[in-house]
């Protein structure tokens, strides 16, 4: 079959139109898996599919997709928008994000259970980690949160400026201080930390 | 609104309120304001919301979610923002009412189903279906700040007058749960009855709801946190409004899908009664009172339009086509 150039330009067209339809039909990558020690990553896609990394590779990771840790290894992912994120044994995570028309596309990670530490290079747009008793958010900084239980987590800075909001008040947290976050209280005043004891367990991940 | 750098906001708190370390929030930046009422749909099948002109009832916009299954809908005092969820991303779309359009698309849950302003408005709360919870969204940031387990299935949501409660209908437990609002715990879960749905703070103060399974509403007393009354509608009865009909009122409105009739009941709890049966178009769903509570706006989602009913004479007067399958309909206060 052959086609003039005068049909050829609109069906052209119409094919870069179905291309855009597709990729916006498809899901949306969010990071890559690149390293796990001691155990198993189990990455449940949004459709339920579940897949797993072990040691070192390549899995990518898509927005929706629900992140645990199995056992008590470790994982390190590094996020499309080049923040560096941990999470510590038996952690569960979901990744999400919030579109803003003035502020554009903001990461997010909702923390089920366990502990996850981030290191955000990415000065223009930040992360958020959320727990069920309040929300860290923080950009061009270093940052560890712990879910103790469902009724309490602890945010720490380790370098940079965070932000930790629970229902009811918002701490700013500079570099070596921690917060409580309880669901019914406001979050404790920023307290100084040994921040090198806090992100130790994430140390063996690192490059 | 936008989110600030996180530096800088941390500034502008310290230096605006001379604080260190927490700090409550100033108040969320505003658009200006809408002047004339407006009445909003969603539309659930289409992924928009419809913008009606509450005056001469002809359709100003049609705004798209950018998500979808676009369910519920939040309108601020002010008019100015417009919350709507979205049952398939669980998403919330933030619409600013002045320029038409969606501004912000925030992750909130599993099949967020349901959203309210909080009275101060400086949070939403969304009720996410398939979570368990109801997810708490501070307005300034639209930063989730907290979620709460409230029961199964979350499906109707609404605080009462002086803020302290916030009501929480569960479908899988058929309960409301009641939420102490300052602790954000469970005080009570009190039995109401099957496929529990729709929630609206009545204008006496009660809490109103409809059993959508079990075909009858019932009304909450928050003073001795249990249902005092109760009333058979019919099948699938879905939303209550209030309005007045002449000097009689405020009469309570239920739309009953499986009627295709809105009932008009005496609200008076020692003794709900039957009025009258006002008929409408396919499987009403949504129905909104206007601040007069004159017109009442009626959305059905088989018909796919938008009923206008004058209360003095209980009579369609306007019917205006939105979009597909149209569940929840506000209006301006």
């Amino acid at each position: 079959m052959t086609t003039t150039p005068t049909r050829a330009l609109p069906v052209a067209a119409a094919l870069l139109v179905l291309a855009a339809s597709t990729a916006l039909a498809q899901s949306m990558a969010a990071g890559t898996a690149k390293n796990v020690v001691g155990g198993a990553l189990l990455v449940v896609r949004a459709d339920g599919v579940e897949t797993r990394l072990r040691g070192r590779g390549t899995l990518r990771v898509f927005e929706g997709d629900t992140l645990k840790m199995e056992g008590k290894g470790k994982a390190l992912i590094e996020t499309d928008e080049g923040t560096q994120l941990a999470l510590n044994g038996d952690s569960v995570v979901q990744i999400q994000s919030r579109w803003e028309k003035d502020a554009g596309v903001t990461r997010i990670v909702r923390m089920q259970r366990g502990e996850v530490w981030a290191k955000i290079g990415d000065s223009r747009r930040g992360l958020e980690i959320e727990t069920p008793v309040g929300v860290l958010a923080a950009r061009a900084a270093e940052i560890n949160v712990r879910l103790v239980s469902d009724n309490e987590a602890v945010a720490t800075v380790v370098t940079g400026v965070g932000e930790f909001s629970t229902p009811s008040a918002t701490c700013e947290l500079r570099a070596g201080t921690m917060s409580f976050g309880h669901r019914s209280q406001a979050c404790t005043p920023p307290a100084a930390t040994d921040v090198r004891t806090v992100i130790g367990w994430s140390r063996p991940l690192l490059p | 609104m936008r989110v600030l750098p996180v530096g800088a906001l941390g500034s502008t708190i310290l230096a605006a309120y001379g604080l260190t370390g927490c700090a409550r929030e100033p108040p969320l930046p505003r658009p200006p304001a809408v002047a004339q009422a407006r009445v909003y749909v969603a539309n659930e099948s289409s992924n928009s919301v419809t913008v009606v002109d509450a005056e001469s009832l002809q359709v100003v916009a049609t705004v798209d979610a950018k998500n979808h299954a676009t369910h519920d809908l939040a309108l601020s005092r002010d008019g100015r923002y417009l919350l709507a969820t979205n049952l398939s991303p669980g998403r919330l779309s933030v619409i600013d009412t002045t320029a038409l359009e969606t501004i912000a698309s925030v992750f909130t849950g599993a099949r967020a189903h349901v959203v309210a302003f909080t009275n101060d408005e400086q949070q939403a709360w969304i009720a996410n279906i398939a979570e368990d919870n109801v997810a708490i969204l501070d307005m300034r940031t639209l930063r989730v700040v907290g979620t709460l387990p409230t029961g199964k299935g979350p499906t109707g949501l609404a605080f009462s007058r002086d803020g302290r409660f916030a009501y929480v209908s569960n479908q899988g437990d058929k309960t409301v749960a009641v939420v102490d609002t300052a602790g954000l715990a469970i005080l009570k879960r009190i039995p109401v009855g099957t496929n529990p749905h729709f929630l609206v703070l009545g204008p006496d103060g009660r809490i109103w709801g409809c059993n959508t399974g079990s075909n009858d509403i019932y009304v909450i007393d928050p003073g001795a946190q249990q249902v005092i009354a109760s009333f058979q509608v019919g099948p699938a009865p879905q939303q209550i409004a209030f309005g007045f009909k002449g000097v009689a009122g405020p009469l309570a409105y239920v739309t009953v899908a499986g009627f295709n009739k809105v009932l008009v009941l005496d609200p008076d709890v020692r003794r709900l009664r039957l009025l009258e049966e006002i008929d409408v178009g396919e499987a009403p769903n949504g129905i909104a009172a206007n601040p007069q509570g004159t017109r009442l706006f009626v959305v059905h989602e088989r018909s796919n339009d938008l009923r206008v009913i004058d209360t003095g004479t209980s009579r369609v007067i306007a019917t205006v086509p939105v979009g597909r399958k149209p569940i929840r309909v506000v209006a301006s206060k």
